[in-house]
Order: C-alpha cells, then sequence, then structure tokens
C-alpha cells in the first residue's frame, strides 16, 4: 500500500522511517506530493573514469574498490553546475538521508525511488533499474543519473531530482529467534 | 522494536562519495563487497566493524547470519553467513 503524504509525514513523526534533513512538514506543500515525497540533489557527482578499456567482472572480489579506484568525485554548487553531456552517466545521491528500520513489532517500510516528469522531459533518467530501497536500508539514496535527451543538462545542487514513493510491507521481514529478541549481547558472540 | 544489530569484522576504503566507505568483508562464501554509510563503521579495538542487522545468532556450525545494509556485488544479496569470529555485539 502506497503511503498518502499525510500518512508519510506521520510515519516520520513516529519515528518509523527517517528522512533528513525534511525540506517542509506541510503535507500540502513541498517536498510534498500526493502520494509522494521529492528528494534534493546532494552537492557531490562521481564521474566514472573512462581512460582504458575495462571489463567488469562481478564473480571477482573488490568490485567497491575497484568502481572508486576508478571514479572521480566532484563537489558542485548553485553557481558551479555540473553539466551532463549527451549520453553521459554519472552517479549522485540524494540529498537526504533516509532510514527505513527492519520492525519486529510493527509494520515495516520500503521505498521506491522515480523520476519526476519535469526531468524526465528533459530526457534525463535519474535511476535506472535498481529504484527499490529495502527495509532495513540506511544511508543516502545513490542515483544512476544519465542524459538521454536533446541538450546538456544541468545538475545543480538541493534541485528536486527525484520522488520517494513509500510502501508498508506487509508481514515481518525478519523473524528472529525468540529467545534472541532484546538481547544486545547474545550468547556466542565476541565482545 | 528493531530487530538486534551486530558488529561484523571488516576492512574499508574510500567510498565513491565522502558521506560512505567502501567495505569488503569475509563471508562463509568468499570475500565480499559493497559501500556503506559512514555512520555504519564502526572502530573497535584497532578494527573497523560494519553495522548490520542479526538474523540469527552463531548456530552448530559457528555461522550467524545477517542482513547487510545493501547487496553485495559478488553475491549480489544482502543475507550471508558470517563466522562467529568475526561478529561482535554493538
Amino acid at each position: 500500500m502506497i503511503l498518502s503524504n499525510v500518512e508519510i509525514l506521520k510515519a516520520i513523526r513516529s519515528n518509523r522511517i527517517s528522512i533528513t534533513p525534511l525540506a517542509g512538514d506541510d503535507p500540502s506543500q513541498p517536498p510534498f506530493n500526493t502520494s509522494a515525497i521529492d528528494l534534493r540533489l546532494g552537492a557531490e557527482i562521481t564521474v566514472p573514469r573512462t581512460t582504458s578499456p575495462v571489463q567488469l567482472d562481478l564473480r571477482k572480489p573488490g568490485i567497491a574498490r575497484f568502481l572508486h579506484a576508478n571514479s572521480e568525485k566532484s563537489t558542485i554548487s548553485e553557481r558551479q553546475p555540473y553539466s551532463l553531456g549527451k549520453n553521459e552517466l554519472v552517479l549522485g545521491q540524494t540529498l537526504e538521508k533516509v532510514a527505513f528500520p527492519v520492525h519486529q513489532d510493527g509494520v515495516c517500510y520500503s521505498a521506491r525511488v522515480e523520476g519526476k516528469s519535469s526531468i524526465a522531459r528533459c530526457g534525463i533518467l535519474v535511476h535506472f533499474t535498481a529504484p527499490t530501497i529495502h527495509a532495513g536500508f540506511e544511508g543516502h539514496i545513490t542515483l544512476e543519473i544519465i542524459n538521454l535527451g536533446p541538450f546538456d543538462f544541468l545538475l545543480i545542487p538541493q534541485m528536486a531530482i527525484c520522488q520517494l514513493i513509500i510502501e508498508e510491507v506487509k508481514g515481518t521481514p525478519v523473524d528472529a529467534p525468540n529467545q534472541f529478541r532484546g538481547q544486545t549481547t547474545p550468547a556466542g558472540i565476541i565482545q | 522494536m528493531t530487530v538486534n544489530r551486530a558488529l561484523v569484522k571488516c576492512e574499508t576504503s574510500e567510498g565513491m562519495f565522502s558521506n560512505e566507505v567502501a567495505v569488503t568483508l569475509e563471508s562463509n562464501d568468499g570475500r565480499i563487497s559493497l559501500f556503506a554509510d559512514k555512520d555504519l563503521i564502526r572502530e573497535k579495538g584497532g578494527s573497523s566493524y560494519l553495522i548490520v542487522n542479526l538474523i540469527s545468532p552463531p548456530g552448530k556450525a559457528g555461522l550467524a547470519t545477517v542482513l547487510l545494509p545493501s547487496e553485495s556485488f559478488e553475491k549480489g544479496t544482502r543475507w550471508v553467513d558470517i563466522a562467529q569470529n568475526l561478529v561482535a555485539a554493538i
């Protein structure tokens, strides 16, 4: 079930989910839409380097380090936005940090990142193939931004870049053993 | 009440963004890597640990099942089994 703007705010206020910093707390105003909340672009862009031919083989360990070593961070500002060229891919992040904790005793939430129609009209994808924010996720959402349009496009920090559709997860995702619930120093775990 | 959390011993290096780290850890199924928010890393006794959801404590085989904050590149899953000696209480 998709949460309305009012239910999103309730979930935030009751600490079932977290979105910080929240750009506003009036559900009838931005960043809220009737059934979503807009998130803003953070000030850091990561540009993949393509200096030499590389074949990614996910079976080999150390892919995360490899991706870092083959990319370049760039800080953008209102005065110095990033000009995303045609067919160019960069990674961005949401300014907001989100958390969707796994709750044992009640409702959990997950979410989907979706584009915004205004940006889509310009030919910009802000994510592709991986829109799901699973229960248990905590962090800034990474955006795979690609320009499929005919014009260069300026990426400006704090622009409303995507929207988050928040859904209720039916049932508890994790059924931990009863004897373990509530313990903070479980037997068998090193201290 | 959220599920129990635990620490898994890991190695960290710089991530693709300033607020994240590249994490490498040893699972029962081999070395895996992922990106995680910096706030999910704890330093303890000179080692780095990743905060995870603890799904089941170590059983007879000495393995704990944990839920990673994001899926690993190498295995494409968030559920992994970790040797008991690599898991610590928060």
